[in-house]
C-alpha cells in the first residue's frame, strides 16, 4: 500500500529541492511565484488581520513622527537653508528645461566625424554695442582655426578670428551689428524639409536681436526656431541662432513687408564655458 | 495531529502577525509567532508530521515578511532546520512545560534565522544567481534576527502557555518513549 502524501520521505525530499531552487532564483522570477500566494494569503487573513489591526492602532495610535523642539531662530535658519535649496533646485530644474528646449530644437547637419569639438573658458568679455568680442583660453595649439564657429549647448555665438593666437583667441560675436547670416526658419519639432524658410538674418545695431525681412504671407510665426545654414561657415549649421519672438512691421515698407524678430535662447557672450567646433584634421 | 486545528492555528499565527505589527514592534523587531507554533509541535508531534508543518509555517512567514525579497523558500527551509533541531533534542526535554518552549524558541530560532540568512548570502555568489541583495548584511540580518527571537522567547511564555492548554485539541498520537 502506497503511502500518503503526508507521510511521503520522496514528496519531502522533492520540496526541500523545491524551495531551494526558488530561494535561489533570480528575483524577476521569484516575484511570480510568490504573488500568487501572498495574494491568497492576505485575501484570507483579512477578516482577522483587519480588526486585529483597527484595534492596534487604536490601542497605539501611529506616530506623526518626531516633534523637533527649535526655537524661533533656528526655526528661521532652518527655512532659510530649505529656502536656498529650493532656490538651487529650481535653478538646476531651470537648466534642465532648458537644456531639454535646446535639444528639442536641434537640428544635425555637420557630420559629427568632420568636426571635433574643443572645450574653452571665456576669459574676458568687451561688451562693447559695436564690437562685441569675447577672450577664451584656447587657441591653435588644441587645433581652433580662424572662422570656427563657438558654441553654447547648441546656440551659436560667434566665430574665431581670422588669426587666432597659439594659446587664447578672440570670438567676434554674432550679435555685432551689420552681421548677417544664411539661416533657415522653421517650425519647431517639424520633420526636416517642412515649412522651411530660408532666408539671411542681420543682427540688430542694439546688437539685442536679429531680424529677416520678409514681404507678407511668408508663413513665418513667432516660435519657429532659426538656425544657422551658411555655407561660409561649414560647420556652424544646424547650431541655433535663436527663435521668433514677434512679428513686426518693417519700418520702411510697412504695407508689404514684415520684420522677423529673432532673439538668442542663451545671452550672447555671458558663457562661462564655450565649445569651439574645429575641424577634423585626420 | 488534527491538521485542520494546524490549519486554524496557522492562520491565526498569519493573521495576528499582520495584524499586531504596529501594536507589538520595537524599533523595527517583532516576534515571530509561527516559530511559537513549530516549537509547541515540534515537541508533541511525528517527525514527519514536525517537516511539513515546518515547511508551511516557514512558507507563512516567507509570504508575510518579505522584507529582504520577495523569495519564497528561505524561512521555509530555515523553519524545517528549525523543526529538526527540535526532534532532535526533544527527547531530553520536559515536553509539556512552558519553559521548554521559551527555550527551544531562542535554540531552534538561531537556525531558523541562520538558514535564510545563508541563502540570502549566497545570492550573492557568481555561479549561483551572481545577483546580491541590494544593502543586504548578513551581520546586520543576524543580529535583527537575534533582537527577534528574545522578543519570541519573551511572547513565547504566554503563547506556549495557551497551547499547552489546547493541546487535547490537537490530537497528537501517543509518543512512545524515545519514538522521533
Amino acid at each position: 500500500m502506497s503511502k500518503p502524501m503526508l507521510t511521503s520521505r520522496k514528496a519531502l525530499v522533492a520540496v526541500v529541492g523545491l524551495l531551494v531552487v526558488t530561494s535561489l532564483l533570480p528575483i524577476r522570477y521569484a516575484k511570480w511565484v510568490g504573488v500568487l500566494p501572498t495574494m491568497l494569503a492576505r485575501n484570507l487573513s483579512v477578516p482577522v488581520s483587519d480588526p486585529v489591526s483597527w484595534a492596534s492602532h487604536k490601542i497605539r495610535p501611529t506616530s506623526s513622527g518626531p516633534v523637533e523642539d527649535l526655537s524661533a531662530e533656528q526655526w528661521a535658519l532652518q527655512k532659510q537653508d530649505y529656502d536656498r535649496l529650493n532656490r538651487e533646485l529650481w535653478a538646476i530644474n531651470k537648466d534642465l528645461r532648458e537644456t531639454l528646449a535646446a535639444l528639442e530644437a536641434i537640428t544635425i547637419n555637420i557630420n559629427p566625424k568632420d568636426v571635433r569639438p574643443v572645450e574653452a573658458g571665456v576669459v574676458n568679455f568687451n561688451n562693447d554695442r559695436n564690437n562685441p568680442v569675447m577672450l577664451i583660453n584656447q587657441g591653435t595649439r588644441v587645433g581652433i582655426a580662424g572662422d570656427d564657429p563657438v558654441v553654447f549647448r547648441t546656440n551659436l555665438l560667434g566665430f574665431v578670428e581670422r588669426e587666432p593666437g597659439l594659446l587664447n583667441c578672440n570670438i567676434q560675436l554674432v550679435s555685432r551689428p551689420g552681421f548677417n547670416l544664411a539661416v533657415i526658419l522653421q517650425p519647431l519639432g517639424a520633420p526636416p524639409g517642412e515649412g522651411v524658410v530660408e532666408d539671411r538674418a542681420r543682427a540688430h545695431a542694439s546688437g539685442q536681436y536679429f531680424y529677416v525681412d520678409r514681404s507678407l504671407g511668408h508663413g513665418v510665426e513667432p516660435g519657429h526656431i532659426v538656425w544657422s545654414n551658411d555655407d561660409r561657415y561649414p560647420n556652424a549649421k544646424g547650431f541655433l541662432l535663436g527663435r521668433v519672438t514677434e512679428i513686426a512691421k518693417h519700418p520702411d515698407r510697412p504695407l508689404d513687408t514684415e520684420r522677423i524678430i529673432i532673439r538668442p535662447d542663451v545671452p550672447i557672450g555671458l558663457q562661462g564655458r564655450v565649445m569651439v567646433i574645429t575641424q577634423r584634421e585626420d | 495531529m488534527n491538521w485542520i486545528v494546524f490549519a486554524i492555528a496557522a492562520y491565526l499565527a498569519y493573521a495576528l502577525q499582520q495584524g499586531l505589527g504596529h501594536f507589538w514592534r520595537i524599533g523595527d523587531h517583532e516576534p515571530l509567532l509561527p516559530l511559537i507554533l513549530l516549537v509547541f509541535i515540534a515537541l508533541q508531534g511525528s517527525a514527519s508530521t514536525v517537516a511539513w508543518a515546518a515547511i508551511l509555517l516557514g512558507l507563512l512567514v516567507d509570504i508575510e515578511t518579505q522584507g529582504v525579497t520577495d523569495l519564497v523558500g528561505p524561512w521555509a527551509l530555515g523553519f524545517l532546520a528549525a523543526g529538526y533541531t527540535l526532534l532532535q533534542l526533544r527527547n531530553l526535554l520536559f515536553k509539556d512545560s512552558v519553559f521548554t518552549i521559551a527555550i527551544m524558541s531562542l535554540v531552534s530560532g538561531v537556525f531558523a534565522v541562520l538558514v535564510p540568512t545563508i541563502l540570502y548570502a549566497m545570492r550573492g555568489i557568481g555561479f549561483l544567481t551572481g545577483e546580491g541583495i541590494a544593502d543586504f548584511s548578513a551581520a546586520q540580518q543576524l543580529f535583527d534576527g537575534f533582537l527577534m527571537l528574545v522578543y519570541t522567547t519573551a511572547l513565547s511564555i504566554p503563547v506556549g502557555w495557551l497551547l499547552l492548554k489546547s493541546k487535547e485539541a490537537w490530537g497528537f498520537g501517543p509518543r512512545a518513549r524515545g519514538m522521533r
